[in-house]
């Protein structure tokens, strides 16, 4: 008498393996997965505009793109000249004006202007040669220094930060506290939403307003910028337009506050020597 | 650029890892049913008409590596909890091709049927950073060959 079974069972082919669709399993997972980065973002991206502004000033890293160790005369005059505009813009808002530095980037024929992290404003050669007015150019320096107002290169960095300790705790970045260190310097020379551009359009009209008596002349750099279209981004630093509102967008929201008034020319050596 | 790249990746994982699982089961179901008759039991104690048999170790031995789309779609379940779908057909047919290897090899040497059975397994290159790590997975037993 045995025991034995006569044959090898025929084994069941779902019970180790559930069949389930891969696919369908798969797309749930990932648009999951996407929702929860984009909620989480947002989130991220909400505190962060929230804590931003109440971060010192000092807190900031200082970035500064285009070092020299020497300048020229010349050089030094036109930073001199920036830095009083400027300085003479941020004092119309009053009390809490912010202590900014201006850089002159002699060698970048890309009008080009940008606010970075440690409150500091760069304005390119091409630029200074691109404008005709004190107004307009003002109209620039003046949104420039309504990002550092804002604190836009703070809030930019925060999210940034979050962002990268996210992906890391999500383990989707390998060298989590690496790229941490690393990314969170470059957040200032990411783009600035539309949202902040937007804020600093309508913030720098104010501050022309304030200053000028008038908005005239805001509108002049723009109207050059739309004759030409070579304004992409280039060497990783991105161009004033790349990340800014369309254009025309924004020149028909300044528009709609220009009023009339009397431009102030800029200063004969500064518009003879920047056409040499 | 770098997305194309995951994506092309996910795709040929998911069209080849698809493509060759189907033949592998059907080529399990085929030599299963070709060996259903030499017995592969969990018994350790032999039945008294085989006290006199011969017996010999046999073993049967598979490594398998997954493919592209399967471990993304793991890494997301790492996130979400729940069953390993894209995993557990990979280690069914692990499974089953070790069994049907072990049972060859007892095929080869006469036996008349398989005492004992037990499966390990074990992970290699599970050092190999994020790569593909792969697994094995062992089935050996005792197998009995009748004296003549």
């Amino acid at each position: 008498m045995t025991h034995l079974p006569g044959s090898n069972p025929r084994l069941p082919d779902d019970i180790n393996n559930s069949h389930t669709s891969p696919l369908a399993d798969f797309a749930f997972m990932a648009a999951g997965l996407l929702l929860l980065i984009v909620g989480l973002s947002l989130a991220i991206g909400w505190s962060a505009t929230w804590l931003g502004p109440h971060i010192p000033l000092s807190w900031e890293p200082q970035i500064v793109i285009g070092k020299t160790e020497e300048k020229s005369d010349h050089h030094q005059k036109i930073e001199r000249y920036l830095q009083n505009l400027t300085t003479s813009l941020a004092s119309e808002t009053g009390k809490s004006a912010i202590p900014v530095t201006l850089h002159y980037l002699p060698d970048v024929d890309l009008p080009n202007a940008f606010a970075t992290s440690g409150q500091n404003i760069h304005v390119t050669a091409g630029l200074l040669n691109k404008v005709s007015s004190e107004n307009a150019l003002a109209m620039i320096l003046a949104h420039e220094y309504a990002h550092i107002e804002y604190r836009h290169p703070a809030i930019l960095m925060l999210e940034q930060l979050a962002h990268t300790l996210l992906f890391a705790m999500l383990g989707l970045n390998e060298d989590g506290a690496g790229a941490i260190a690393g990314n969170t310097g470059l957040a200032t020379l990411m783009s600035f939403s539309r949202k902040m551009e937007h804020a600093s359009d309508i913030r720098a009209l104010e501050l022309l307003l304030l200053r000028y008596g008038h908005t005239q002349g805001a509108a002049e750099f723009f109207n050059a910028m739309m004759l030409e279209e070579d304004y992409e981004e280039t060497g990783g630093v991105l161009s004033l337009f790349a990340s800014h509102p369309d254009t025309n967008e924004r020149l028909q929201r300044i528009a709609g506050y220009t009023t009339d008034g009397e431009l102030t020319p800029l200063p004969d050596w500064l518009t003879s020597a920047t056409e040499e | 650029m770098g997305f194309l790249y995951f994506l092309a990746l996910l795709i040929i994982g998911y069209l080849f890892g698809k493509w060759a699982e189907k033949r592998h089961y059907r080529s399990i179901h085929e030599r299963e049913d070709s060996l259903r008759d030499l017995l592969v039991l969990p018994v350790r104690v032999p039945e008294p008409q085989h006290l006199s048999h011969d017996s010999t170790l046999v073993t049967g031995s598979v490594v398998i590596s997954v493919d592209y789309f399967k471990t993304v779609a793991a890494s997301l379940r790492n996130l979400f909890g729940g069953r390993v779908g894209a995993y557990e057909t990979l280690i069914d047919r692990a499974r089953r091709e070790a069994t049907l290897r072990m049972q060859e090899d007892a095929q080869l040497k006469g036996a008349e049927l398989i005492y004992n059975v037990k499966y390990e397994t074990s992970r290699i290159g599970d050092n190999a950073g994020k790569g593909l790590g792969s697994v094995e997975v062992l089935a050996y037993g005792t197998a009995l060959i009748p004296t003549r």
